[in-house]
């Protein structure tokens, strides 16, 4: 066990009533039983056709070692709940943002931070697509977001 | 090991995105050379505390060519020049300046300078502190810092049995609102120990600094990038705040508030709730200071609950009855509330509303007897014996403090009568023997230290309620004087060193100043031997007349034998020249003539 067990325990129970007190418009909590995996919703507020009238359901899961270490952040795809189409966004929902990865991931992040760096990254898509490869990766990927490595290429998002 | 499955990955992953290698841009290279060494996270216990306070350790580079012991290192001489001052000021706060301040939660700010670890080396990577490295070169700041991880960390166990369990920071209860800045972007928790990056000039908790720079060596807010042991200071202003904070007791059962600097003095030494090791040796375990105290032995012994018939161990009783005893409840006999069992007696005798009870005033004549919330209204308006009552209150508050300022008197009259008998006693055996010693010595010889330049406070002026408290003081007047001698022993060290600094400096002059007259007596006498040696040669040039020169005289001479030069002289020659086999100019002959020539 890491040093500091407790320590993502708290961090993520400030988090949490920061988040019950408030949240910024678009974004709402859906569930946190845990300390280990929340749910929220998320929705573009302009007027992006790509994503308009649509709520995307986000996972998160925290390791131990959170914040130092980045949450695992997936889109989940439900009946009422689809995946959000954009050229960084797999169809089963795994995100490639840098953000999320060990390089671009900072402690001082929160679960609200990368909430709306998601939903700006919606916002300012306008491409129709999915990623290249996107039926080969999700055919053959077996692996957890964590453990690929991505490579950031697009500075536009 | 993990360099293979990482990298082909990424391959596989840039053909799943349907790019040719030619789309791969330049610094594609490192990027697989990132795969190959990911960054080590995950079982990796890294002793941040040495991180943290190692850093006050590190000297400025080269004070003074011998390394002085640690702690001198703290204090910079007397006439460092202005531009080191930041850096040492910055990263090394002086005791000196800061004791007077921080002299009451220096445990935790500052623990122990005396013992302050010798300086990490700087220049060693944070990567290089895996298991075998660790393995092979032993730490010496690991283990000296020990005693302060363990301060911190509160899974750090603790041979000393005094030790008391560390207060955890992050889980303060604040009584006052917090600012917001004063709040670390990682823990989300007021700063504890907080380090301010130089570059950029944001602020975290040490802690969580040092496991952020774990991961990557760059300022968790904006990316510059940062030395963990030379980037980061202490930042007054934001410890002074901090130190204001209204904190409440972290101990369960404990409503003490307080300033944050003043916490850890309550924890450690006050606070009756505070787990401390149990006083029997054999036990591991802890118990509340309160039950520690008195012979009660060891609480972790079990027995059974009186309600529910568990076993249950003796320290967690109260707990127990609180909170999960099966037949822990029962109904109130007079108001049907739903109450704890052991508190039922405190219910009936301050709560229950239906319980009958007198006025308060009845000492005083009142003679009402009635349920409690009937006596209560009675007592709030409607008693006539209030005023009289109040009264007589106020007057027996009056005779208790007269007969404690009696005792009192009594008591330091009793005193004093001894020690006059006391000092009878001594002159008349003679005070020629302990003239010297202070008179304050009769009543704690053995603890006066009176070499203090500061005039002893006097113990006769002072009542002392119990010989805790007693000793308690003197503890304290130790600790101070200790801090006074220390910052002395400093000044005195930093006056030597400068002392030293400046004889050896003259010293090394003078040897510079010799080393350089040597040189030139050197240079003279070399130039001296030249012009000897080409004055000779011109001479020899003279006397030998016809003959080209010297060396092509003599070597004519070997390969043509004997020539025109008897046997006589012939023998010469062969002298001089086998005397002459080390190459010396040739010589004249003592009695003046020249030597033989061909």
């Amino acid at each position: 066990m890491p040093p500091a067990a407790g320590f993502a325990t708290k961090r993520l129970g400030k988090e949490l009533q920061k988040i019950h007190n408030s949240l910024p418009p678009g974004i709402d909590l859906v569930s946190a039983e845990n300390f280990e995996e929340w749910f929220l919703d998320i929705r573009v507020l302009d007027s992006n056709p790509l994503y308009k009238d649509q709520t995307y359901r986000l996972k998160f899961k925290f390791s131990s070692s959170y914040p130092i270490e980045p949450p695992e952040v997936v889109f989940v795809k439900l009946p009422d709940r689809p995946i959000p189409i954009h050229p960084h966004i797999y169809s089963n929902g795994i995100i490639c943002l840098d953000l999320l990865g060990q390089q671009g991931w900072s402690p001082v992040q929160n679960v609200e931070s990368v909430c709306m760096s998601l939903q700006s990254m919606l916002t300012g898509n306008t491409k129709d697509e999915r990623p290249p490869g996107d039926e080969d990766f999700v055919r053959a990927n077996r692996l957890r977001p964590k453990d690929i490595d991505f490579f950031y290429h697009d500075n536009n998002v | 090991m993990l360099a293979g499955p990482r990298c082909r990955n990424f391959t596989s992953l840039y053909s799943y995105l349907g790019l040719s290698l030619r789309h791969i841009p330049p610094d594609i290279p490192a990027l697989v050379a990132q795969c190959a060494t990911p960054p080590v996270i995950n079982g990796r216990v890294l002793p941040t505390t040495v991180h943290t306070y190692s850093r006050r350790a590190h000297p400025p580079q080269a004070w003074f060519p011998p390394p002085s012991p640690p702690h001198n290192a703290t204090m910079p001489p007397p006439n460092t020049p202005e531009e080191g001052v930041p850096t040492a000021g910055a990263v090394v706060p002086a005791p000196a300046n800061t004791s007077a301040t921080y002299i009451l939660g220096r445990h935790h700010l500052y623990p122990e300078p005396p013992v302050s670890p010798p300086p990490r080396v700087p220049t060693a990577p944070p990567a290089a502190t895996t298991e075998s490295s660790r393995a092979t070169t032993p730490n010496p700041s690991r283990s000296s810092s020990r005693p302060r991880s363990a301060s911190r960390d509160s899974s750090a166990s603790c041979s000393n049995r005094s030790c008391l369990l560390p207060i955890n920071y992050q889980d303060l209860h604040y009584e006052t609102e917090v600012d917001k800045s004063l709040e670390c972007p990682i823990c989300r928790t007021p700063f504890h120990l907080p380090l301010t990056t130089k570059p950029c000039g944001h602020t975290f908790c040490a802690s969580c600094l040092d496991r952020a720079l774990e991961i990557q060596p760059l300022c968790p807010i904006d990316r510059t990038p940062l030395d963990a042991s030379r980037d980061v200071c202490h930042t007054r202003i934001v410890l002074d705040q901090l130190d204001r904070l209204r904190v409440r007791c972290p101990n369960r059962g404990c409503d003490y508030i307080c300033a944050r600097e003043l916490l850890p003095v309550h924890y450690e030494r006050y606070c009756e709730y505070t787990m401390v090791h149990c006083p029997d040796p054999d036990c591991d375990l802890r118990v509340a200071r309160a039950d520690a105290r008195g012979d009660r032995g060891c609480l972790h012994t079990f027995t059974t609950c009186q309600y529910c018939g568990k076993e249950v161990m003796v320290a967690g009783l109260e707990e127990h009855y609180d909170a999960d005893c099966g037949g822990h409840t029962a109904k109130c006999g007079h108001c049907n509330a739903i109450v704890v069992r052991h508190r039922m007696e405190k219910h009936t005798a301050k709560d229950c509303p239906r319980t009958m009870v007198a006025c308060k005033w009845r000492p005083f004549g009142c003679s009402e007897w009635a349920p409690r919330e009937v006596v209560e209204k009675h007592e709030q308006g409607l008693c006539v014996y209030q005023a009289i009552g109040r009264l007589a209150r106020d007057r027996m508050e009056d005779r208790m403090i007269i007969n404690e300022l009696k005792e009192r008197v009594s008591a330091m009259d009793e005193r004093l009568r001894k020690s006059e008998k006391k000092e009878k006693n001594r002159s008349r055996d003679g005070g020629g023997h302990f003239g010297g010693i202070p008179s304050a010595a009769p009543f704690m010889p053995d603890l006066d230290l009176n070499h203090s330049p500061r005039a002893a406070p006097s113990y006769n002026g002072g009542t002392w309620e119990s010989p805790e408290d007693y000793m308690l003081a003197q503890f304290e007047r130790i600790e101070s004087r200790m801090e006074d001698l220390r910052k002395m022993i400093m000044e005195l060290d930093g006056h030597h060193t400068m002392r030293l600094l400046n004889d050896t400096m003259r010293l090394n002059e003078q040897i510079a100043e010799l080393g350089s007259k040597v040189g030139v007596l050197g240079m003279h006498t070399t130039w001296l031997m030249n012009v000897q040696r080409q004055s000779r040669g011109q001479q020899r040039a003279g006397t030998t007349g016809g003959t080209p020169g010297p060396g092509i005289g003599v070597a004519g001479g070997v390969s043509g034998g004997g020539g025109s030069a008897g046997g006589r002289e012939e023998e010469a020659r062969r002298y001089f020249s086998s005397s002459n086999d080390v190459g010396l100019p040739l010589r004249r002959n003592s009695d003046g003539r020249n030597p033989p020539r061909l």
